[in-house]
């Protein structure tokens, strides 16, 4: 994961730990909100960044890691799922992901 | 009206649902975090900016970001809910089962450039 991820990333704990989950978000987005909610409820442990609540700076490195890593538009929320990816809100695919992998 | 308020806020959007024929989010919950979001972009930037999508802070690059965004009528139309399903269809609820619709982002990736241009200066 990009240091400035992990430099900025707040965790949530939970007691599933088996994916390494990082959400880029808004502040304002109902969506994120939503994800953040679905992953509280199934307690598992994720790690978040609020794009909107930091640097230019900062935003500019993240936005562009985003994008030469996952070569892909970037909408919010956006979940990375060890080396996968969900754009927005899409619980299906989180319970995909959820059962696909792990280490 | 004061749009850096709940109601005011609330307001606005009815008035917008008025003019486009269009309907709010009756799902309580999801209404007030649309208009949180709102009102807290409104406060932050001075304009209403879409609050499920990252805004510049500069008018010019968020102008077609600003509430009713300017992809809205297409995605009601075609989907029937604006990206983020604050706006919906007036037909919505008897024509969709569900209780959200992901709406591709259609928003030409250059005004995403754009604004990361503008973060790099």
């Amino acid at each position: 994961m990009a240091e400035i991820i992990n430099n900025l990333a707040q965790t949530v704990e939970g007691s599933k730990k088996n994916r390494d989950i990082t959400i880029l978000t808004l502040s304002t987005c109902m969506w994120c909100k939503k994800c953040k909610a679905w992953l509280k409820e199934r307690d598992i442990q994720y790690r978040y960044v609020d794009v909107d609540k930091i640097e230019f700076e900062e935003k500019s490195k993240i936005l562009t890691y985003l994008k030469d890593k996952f070569q892909s538009r970037i909408s919010y929320p956006f979940m990375i799922c060890d080396e996968e990816h969900v754009i927005g809100y899409n619980p299906g695919k989180y319970e995909e992901l959820m059962k696909s992998g792990g280490k | 009206m004061n749009m850096e308020t709940i109601e005011g806020m609330t307001e606005y959007c009815n008035k917008v649902c008025e003019t486009n024929n269009w309907i709010l989010n009756k799902d309580q919950g999801t209404l007030n975090e649309l208009i949180d979001g709102l009102v807290e972009n409104k406060k932050n930037y001075g304009y209403q900016s879409c609050p499920c999508r990252l805004a510049s802070g500069n008018r010019d690059l968020d102008r077609d970001l600003i509430c009713p965004c300017d992809y809205a009528p297409l995605d009601i139309k075609e989907y029937g809910a604006c990206y983020c399903n604050l706006y919906l269809r007036s037909d919505f609820y008897d024509e969709f089962d569900s209780d959200f619709i992901l709406v591709p982002e259609r928003r030409p990736p250059e005004k995403e450039e754009a604004v990361l241009e503008f973060f790099n200066k």
